[in-house]
């Protein structure tokens, strides 16, 4: 039975504006992607707000999705140091707990670094833009650059 | 405690057992139609409050499943769906759904037909879409989205409810068993029969909704059914130039999409609507209060400072128009750049109807 044996994960990028996803199924050799988007934040909504809505996206999305994994882009350095990084890491916990409620196996955050050591790669962002090999994701390189991060860190969970 | 003779014939040939130990107290009717009751009940078994909707059995729209709006409803659970929490056979034969109760009622009770503050209907209006693009997810079409059928939940958000006209599956009904109820305001132009009936026209009916709450009915022309489908399929009905002055133009082209008579141009799931509505500007709610010589808004946005524009006549043919901003409370401050005089009437409506909707867009 394929389909019980095919793998679903789903990639998550927040920042202070919007999240991006993709879902992926299949395997680490043969992914193939079923859906991307970016999805911006509402307007004028206070922050308990915005909170509430992106749970109710989120909790959305994992129950549509039934996956096993979520991997969700952590920030890297250089958005340590930036204002963005508290919405940011508000929005990866909600994002957390509503794939822990929806029952996803696994939810990992990982920066840059550590999708590229999953990735077996040498522990190094940058090896993610030179050295990986991303054929065996169809038009790859034809994704926005969040999209990319998504699937990138939902590969990373296969 | 029987059932009447003829419904438990009907219900023991469809296989139905009846649960003759429920029990509700029937507190308050909420409101009756076509479809029969709904009561303000106490199910004494749960001991909870409840909304019952009592309905009889020729009224059901699809006579082959008389529980299909519960079923419905059970396939559908979602924060902004209204729970069901049993169905049955009342001792009279009618058939019974228990729903949670939310004494807030519904967004018609709440408006009367007057405008709602914009910032409130797109909230409430986000909620509904958001519940009914997951009722679309599960292959039902609602048929029947209007603020009647909008309830306020406890926490202020918006239910989607009264899923007596929805229908799983459409394609593959048998329509012959249908009942063909149709609520002609909201009824999309393409649909001239049951199998017409698709999201999309769910989606036009969700825009009307949305043109009702930010317009008020009073916006809607007084015309028959049939006059209502006549213009509906000409795009006239609605009118989709006549809105109130401060409702924003992103505002009007988003709802005039979502009742666009071409389905293909409309937004194609309840979801896109919604993140549509969710991009929305929003900052001043204003109310009106318009006379021949004198028009006022007073408007207050989410910090709780209040605003207000006046238009009046000055002589007999010249206008002028006064903003003031409330510093304080009862202090009120003009605004030298917003205030205009010895205008035409037409400079004058547009200058008010230009301030109007900067605030509302946050670029006053």
């Amino acid at each position: 039975m394929w389909r019980e044996e095919s793998m679903k994960t789903v990639g998550i990028r927040c920042s202070n504006s919007d999240y991006t996803f993709c879902i992926l199924s299949g395997d680490r050799d043969s992914t193939i992607v079923e859906e991307t988007d970016r999805v911006p934040f509402p307007k004028d909504y206070s922050d308990p707000e915005l909170f509430n809505w992106l749970y109710q996206e989120m909790n959305a999305l994992f129950q549509r999705t039934r996956c096993d994994a979520v991997g969700i882009k952590r920030a890297e350095g250089m958005v340590m140091r930036s204002n963005a990084l508290e919405t940011r890491i508000q929005s990866e916990a909600i994002v957390s707990l509503s794939a822990a409620q929806a029952g996803c196996q696994s939810v990992l955050r990982k920066m840059s670094s550590t999708v590229a050591k999953d990735l077996g790669l040498k522990g190094k962002g940058k090896y993610l833009k030179t050295k990986l090999d991303t054929s065996a994701i169809d038009d790859f390189d034809d994704y926005p650059e969040k999209v990319q991060e998504a699937i990138l860190v939902a590969w990373s969970c296969m | 405690m029987t059932i009447p003779r003829k419904s438990r014939k009907l219900f023991l040939s469809l296989g139905v057992v009846c649960n003759m130990a429920i029990s509700f107290d029937f507190r308050r009717r909420l409101g009756s139609g076509h479809f029969g009751e709904v009561w303000h009940a106490i199910d004494t078994g749960l001991g909870c409050e409840i909304a019952l909707k009592c309905i009889p059995p020729d009224k059901i729209v699809n006579q082959a499943n008389f529980f299909q709006e519960a079923q419905a409803l059970k396939s559908s659970e979602h924060a902004n769906i209204v729970r069901v929490y049993d169905t049955g056979v009342l001792n009279d034969g009618r058939i019974y759904i228990s729903m949670e109760y939310l004494s807030r009622g519904s967004l018609e009770d709440e408006a009367q037909g007057a405008p709602v503050p914009l910032s409130r209907a797109k909230r409430l209006m986000i909620d509904a879409l958001r519940g009914l693009g997951h009722a679309h997810r599960q292959g039902i079409v609602h048929r029947d989205v209007k603020p009647a059928n909008i309830l306020i939940g406890f926490a202020g958000e918006a239910k989607l409810s009264d899923f007596g006209l929805a229908l799983r599956d459409l394609r593959n009904l048998n329509v012959s068993q249908l009942k063909q109820y149709q609520y002609f305001l909201h009824l999309a132009p393409e649909v001239r029969g049951i199998q017409d009936y698709t999201e999309l026209s769910d989606i036009y009916a969700a825009g009307v909704t949305l043109y009702r709450l930010v317009n008020g009915d009073s916006y809607l022309p007084q015309v028959t059914p049939a006059q209502a489908q006549a213009q509906a399929r000409r795009g006239e009905f609605p009118p989709r130039k006549h809105y109130r002055d401060f409702i924003p133009q992103a505002l009007r082209r988003m709802i005039n999409k979502a009742m666009n008579v071409d389905p293909a141009l409309r937004y194609q799931s309840a979801d896109k609507m919604r993140h549509a509505l969710e991009h929305q500007t929003l900052l001043v709610d204003w109310s009106e209060s318009v006379a021949p010589t004198i028009s006022k808004w007073t408007g207050v946005n989410a910090n709780n400072v209040h605003y207000v524009v006046e238009k009046a006549q000055q002589s007999n043919r010249r206008w002028s128009v006064e903003t003031r901003r409330e510093r304080s409370p009862q202090a009120w401050r003009r605004i030298g750049k917003l205030c205009f005089s010895e205008m035409r009437k037409q400079d004058a409506d547009k200058r008010a109807r230009r301030i109007l909707q900067d605030f509302v867009n946050g670029t006053a």
